[in-house]
């Protein structure tokens, strides 16, 4: 004899039509004299007809438009691809002079000049870009150069995560995260934490 | 006709990827496009969103032809990459919130409703509050009609695995929903 319990965790199942026959029967039999399951699994019901009866509205060009917009990204990507590879070591050895500069500079300036925030802002996204975040950080991200000053480590450490798990360009990043994909949400947590700690 | 098909599956040999052009690629795109933007339309809330989750996908799908191997229909490889990329997005969300920079919709009092009709703006909002591979599980057997084996397939999982995060998923809508104050009388 099974409880209802036993039976509540049949009930998905047995809405969505995929136990077999035997169980099928058995629920069929439990739900004629248990109304408690019955209302459970009017529930169940409602919420997966409710899903099965949902049509999602596309504009019949949306093939067409997508295969274009494709298409255009891919013959940018090419270019830009050429061009990055001529970007980074250049930008790297430019970067490297600045860093002494400033470093030189803090020396005799006063902390909170504007420039010198900057710069310290790239100094330190400079510094976990060697896994080859560096090219996109130089050519998209905006962020860099807004102005902010006097930012605290937290609120730079913060900026940083949020550019790496939020830029969706950064390959390295999404291979990590896409090797998470089976964990668990509280594991998959864990790993941000993880990631947070070893980027930084 | 049948010896045609063929013929394009034999395009999709991996002897044959390197031949693989523009055209086929676009064939590929014109006919699974459906299915992916609506997958995606049911994980996020508006037609931009889930058209850059779109393109997201036929990108990486261009990028890997070449790894492609026929172990599973190419519908199904396409399918992975689209659930990969969805689960990477709920999470990157995810990340964001947890790291402060996005903002988190703390007045929750926004979802409770009371006795309200079951529709589906409702689901999709309950949809959310489950963890990303069982919102994933949800939408590939509820709205996409997938059968166990092929959800089982795309997510990399075995079928009992599927069925099994199924049950929990639904289970977990039905008492999200009954949290946020709705009722199945109506129904
Ligand atoms: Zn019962």
């Amino acid at each position: 004899m099974k409880a209802c319990k036993d039976y509540e965790d049949l009930l998905p199942l047995y809405v969505s039509g995929d136990l077999s026959s035997t169980d099928h029967n058995k629920v069929n039999e439990h739900l004629k004299e248990c109304k408690e399951c019955r209302d459970y699994q009017l529930s169940l019901s409602a919420i997966t007809a409710v899903m099965e009866r949902d049509v999602v509205e596309m504009s019949p060009s949306y093939g067409a438009e997508l295969v274009v917009a494709l298409n255009r990204r891919l013959d940018r990507r090419s270019t830009w691809q050429k061009r990055l590879l001529w970007t980074i070591p250049a930008f790297a050895t430019a970067m490297a002079v600045v860093v002494i500069t400033v470093i030189s500079l803090i020396k005799t300036e006063p902390a909170g000049n504007q420039w010198i925030a900057e710069m310290d802002r790239e100094r330190d996204y400079l510094n976990f870009t060697d896994a080859g975040y560096f090219g996109e950080i130089l050519v998209n991200d905006s962020d860099i150069s807004n102005g902010d000053t006097d930012l605290s480590t937290d609120d730079l450490y913060r900026g940083a995560v949020y550019h790496i798990v939020g830029n969706p360009q950064i390959s390295d990043v999404d291979s990590y995260l896409l090797a998470t994909a089976n964990l668990d949400d509280e594991d998959f947590e864990k790993v941000i934490e993880q990631l947070k700690y070893e980027i930084l | 006709m049948s010896k045609g098909s063929e013929k394009e599956k034999d395009n999709l040999k991996p002897d044959n990827v390197r031949q693989y052009n523009a055209d086929s690629f676009n064939r590929l795109v014109l006919e699974n496009q459906e299915k992916i933007y609506s997958l995606f339309r049911r994980m996020v809330s508006s037609h931009d969103e889930a058209d850059d989750l779109t393109q997201e996908t036929f990108i990486k799908v261009y990028k890997n032809l070449s790894k492609f191997r026929r172990e599973s229909a190419p519908f199904t490889w396409i399918y992975r990459i689209a659930v990969n990329t969805g689960i990477n997005y709920l999470r990157r969300q995810k990340a964001r919130q947890y790291i402060g920079l996005d903002s988190v919709d703390l007045k929750s009092g926004d979802d409770v409703i009371y006795d309200s009709e079951l529709t589906n703006s409702l689901l999709q909002k309950a949809i959310k509050k489950l963890s990303s591979k069982q919102q994933m599980v949800i939408i590939l057997r509820s709205y996409q009609g997938l059968p166990f084996k092929e959800v089982a397939n795309i997510m990399d999982s075995t079928e009992n695995a599927a069925k099994v995060n199924f049950s929990h998923a639904l289970k977990n809508l039905k008492s999200v929903l009954e949290n946020m104050g709705v009722s199945y009388e109506s129904m």
